[in-house]
């Protein structure tokens, strides 16, 4: 495959498994941010007031989606990073220490995120 | 610096600059991850806190913030679909093709969506 083609540089400093992941959540996130922007935008103008936000977050089907969600954007999010860090000259040379610290920033938003979750 | 390489569109192919915008949107939205992230707290700091924030970011003039912001996302999205669909050797044949449809397709959605948001915050 061609390298103009996608910009491969991002498949080629990430791990086989790293790169189907980020396949896999990008497909993923293509369905469920669509869905929260029409939830939030598009169905209601009331979507955005507070018993409204409240009673999405109370419901344990919203509550697995957004867990889904907010378990997938993480991921997808700073392994982009981490991607990107990679094909810097500092990146190449300190490949531990930014694979360390983007899994730090995956774990530290998945978990900030699931504690707002089941607050409610 | 490596990365800088990726503004440097002079004499660079169309998929080049797509690939260099799929990481400036991807940078764009880690940023606002993680604004969206911590303006959520609000919600669990209570109704007026909450109510304050809304205040501020359903408001017309946030609306050129959130349209941007769209157009970042949408792009991402559908050129990230583009992407995985030749990742699986599909559509190699017409990369150029699919590439300007990637293109309109953007422009369509980000103006419907774009749409959709000023009719929801003008509470029309």
């Amino acid at each position: 495959m061609s390298n103009e083609l996608n910009g491969l540089r991002t498949k080629r400093v990430l791990e086989p498994a790293g790169w189907v992941l980020q396949l896999i959540t990008g497909l993923v996130l293509a369905v469920l941010v669509t869905f929260h922007f029409f939830e939030t935008h598009m169905i209601h103008h009331s979507a955005m007031e507070y018993e409204n936000v409240i009673l999405r977050l109370s419901d344990i089907r919203y509550k697995i989606m957004y867990g889904l969600l907010l378990l997938s954007v993480s991921f997808h999010a700073f392994n982009g990073v981490r991607a990107i860090f990679l094909d810097t000259n500092y990146g190449s040379e300190n490949r531990r220490f930014v694979n360390i610290l983007l899994f730090l920033a995956v774990i530290v938003a998945f978990t900030y995120g699931l504690l707002l979750l089941f607050s409610f | 610096m490596r990365w800088l390489k990726w503004f440097e569109f002079r004499g660079k192919s169309l998929f080049h600059i797509s690939y260099s915008l799929h990481r400036l949107t991807g940078i764009v939205l880690v940023i606002y991850l993680v604004m969206h992230l911590s303006y959520l707290t609000s919600i669990r700091m209570g109704r007026e806190v909450y109510e304050y924030f809304t205040s501020i970011t359903l408001t017309p003039a946030f609306l050129i913030f959130d349209i941007l912001l769209v157009l970042a996302g949408v792009y991402h999205g559908v050129n990230g679909l583009r992407l995985i669909l030749h990742e699986f050797g599909l559509g190699y044949e017409l990369r150029r093709p699919l590439l300007y449809l990637c293109y309109l397709l953007t422009l369509v959605l980000w103006l419907y969506a774009s749409y959709q948001m000023y009719l929801f915050v003008m509470g029309v």
